[in-house]
Parts: C-alpha cells; sequence; structure tokens
C-alpha cells in the first residue's frame, strides 16, 4: 500500500514514546512539517563492514538515514525547527497522512537543517539526519508499515 | 526462450523466511580471481556468486525477519509455484530498507560469497533443472 507521510520533529528525549499514534503538532515537544508527498524518505543500511573467509561480509555497524523536505516554508516551522533542531540530537517521526498512525519512529539522530531561499523558486527546507549504530533496531522502531 | 516467472523467494532460518510479493532477483556466478598465463590465456582460481533481491510492499514482518539473518550463512532459493528454480548457498545477505513518502516500502537484499575453482560447484549454488 502507497504511503504519504508527515514530519515531526523534537529534541532527542531518550525515552521514545509509548503510545506513537500520541504524537501531534505541539504535543509531546514535537513540531510537524508540512509536506509535498515526494518525501521523506528514510534508508537503513550497512556502514562499517569486514570481508570474511570466502568473500562473506560481516556487518559490524550500520546507518539510518533520513531526508525530508517542505516548500511550505512560510505555514510551517521551519525557522523554529532551525534554531531549536539543527546539529542536535533529534527524534523523527513519520505519521501517515491517510492512517494516522505513525512509523517509524528514530530516536537521538542528529539533525542538519537546511534553508534554501531564491527568488523564482519556491523556498526550501531540507531536514537530513544520520545516525551509525551496531544494531539499527537500536535506533528505529515500527508501528506499521506495509 | 521462455522468460522465468518467480512466484517466491524463500531464505533458509528457523522458520525459513518467504518472500511472495513483488519479489525479483538474481543470483549470478561469475569468475573472482584469474591469473593471465602465457598466450593471454587466463587461469581462473577463485569464483563468486553474488545474490540480488528486490522486494516490495511487504516491509515490517519481513523485514524484521530479514534482519535476523545478518550476518549468518543462509541459503537463498527461487521457486516456481512449488518447484525450486535455482539457488544459492551458504551466502550472507544484508537487508537495505528504503521507505519514501511517495513509494511502496522497498527492501533491496545483497550479499554473495567466494570460493575456489577447484571446489564442488554444487556445494555453493544449485542451477536449474
Amino acid at each position: 500500500m502507497k504511503h504519504f507521510y508527515d514530519v515531526y520533529i523534537r529534541q532527542a528525549t531518550g525515552t521514545g514514546i509509548k503510545d506513537l499514534n500520541d504524537v501531534l503538532d505541539g504535543e509531546n515537544s514535537f513540531i510537524r512539517f508540512g509536506l509535498v508527498d515526494e518525501l521523506p524518505k528514510i534508508v537503513i543500511d550497512k556502514k562499517e563492514t569486514k570481508v570474511l573467509n570466502q568473500g562473506k561480509e560481516h556487518v559490524f555497524t550500520e546507518q539510518v538515514t533520513s531526508e525530508a523536505i517542505s516548500f511550505n516554508v512560510k505555514e510551517g516551522n521551519a525557522g523554529v525547527a532551525y534554531v531549536k533542531f539543527n546539529n542536535k540530537l533529534v527524534d523523527v517521526c513519520l505519521k501517515s497522512t491517510q492512517l494516522g498512525s505513525t512509523s517509524p519512529f528514530i530516536e537521538g539522530t542528529k539533525a542538519t537543517i537546511k534553508i534554501e531561499m531564491m527568488s523564482r523558486e519556491l523556498s526550501k527546507v531540507t531536514i537530513s539526519t544520520a545516525i551509525e549504530t551496531e544494531d539499527a533496531s537500536d535506533v528505529i522502531s515500527f508501528y506499521e508499515v506495509a | 526462450m521462455a522468460k522465468l516467472m518467480v512466484d517466491k523467494i524463500s531464505v533458509s532460518g528457523s522458520p525459513a523466511i518467504d518472500l511472495t510479493i513483488a519479489v525479483k532477483g538474481s543470483v549470478t556466478l561469475d569468475k573472482d580471481t584469474a591469473d593471465e598465463l602465457t598466450k593471454g590465456v587466463e587461469y581462473i582460481s577463485g569464483e563468486k556468486i553474488d545474490v540480488n533481491v528486490e522486494v516490495i510492499d511487504e516491509a515490517t514482518a519481513k523485514y524484521n525477519s530479514l534482519r535476523g539473518v545478518i550476518n549468518t550463512d543462509v541459503d537463498v532459493t527461487f521457486y516456481k509455484g512449488v518447484d525450486k528454480l535455482f539457488a544459492a548457498k551458504g551466502v550472507r545477505l544484508y537487508p537495505k530498507l528504503e521507505l519514501s513518502g511517495s513509494a511502496v516500502p522497498k527492501i533491496t537484499i545483497t550479499g554473495g560469497k567466494k570460493f575456489g575453482s577447484s571446489e564442488t560447484i554444487t556445494n555453493h549454488i544449485a542451477l536449474p533443472v
């Protein structure tokens, strides 16, 4: 099933959230970004590996990256988000716009926020996060995906 | 030549992980290390198997199961109906997950192994009958 998501971001608490459906704009310190439907994107991939005997690869660490772009700078919370979250550890949630459920939830990842304002194009805010970990399951959880 | 259509790709484990929704993939057997001999003749001393499987729209449960086989040796078997088509044996896999707001979840499973060309090939790969 095809899903469309909104992005919610807050300063990392290290505690997670018990009910992922309680993620709302202004609740639990979360801020909602208004997004176009092409993004966000989350990728979980191997990072540090070692090739063992027989060419078999042992994965030592994984990397969880996410990227979300908002073209709705005026109505969104881009300015606030930049001040509060740029270069800080954050929690990021994606919430399905159809189902209202939240997933996945990435904990304690470092955010980079980029704001581009152009004369002949829509202003654009990009939130990128990345974290390297021994086990991606430690930093990302899925409530429901497919 | 008839086009092969895969119905299921199974990753061994306890229990086995059956991938059935929108699956496609390949198993490639190729030379890995070769020494050039006189007159430009190649001596192939090593071979390799590369496995590449793509699954879409079957994320949460399957992805979690696939994470359970990271850093373990598994067999990957391709099926048409109940018939085995071909398999890669004793390979290591990594499932890469991509979630996007505009597409269904996608898991790309890659991996493989290497072995000496003098070894019995059927220990590493099962070819189509």
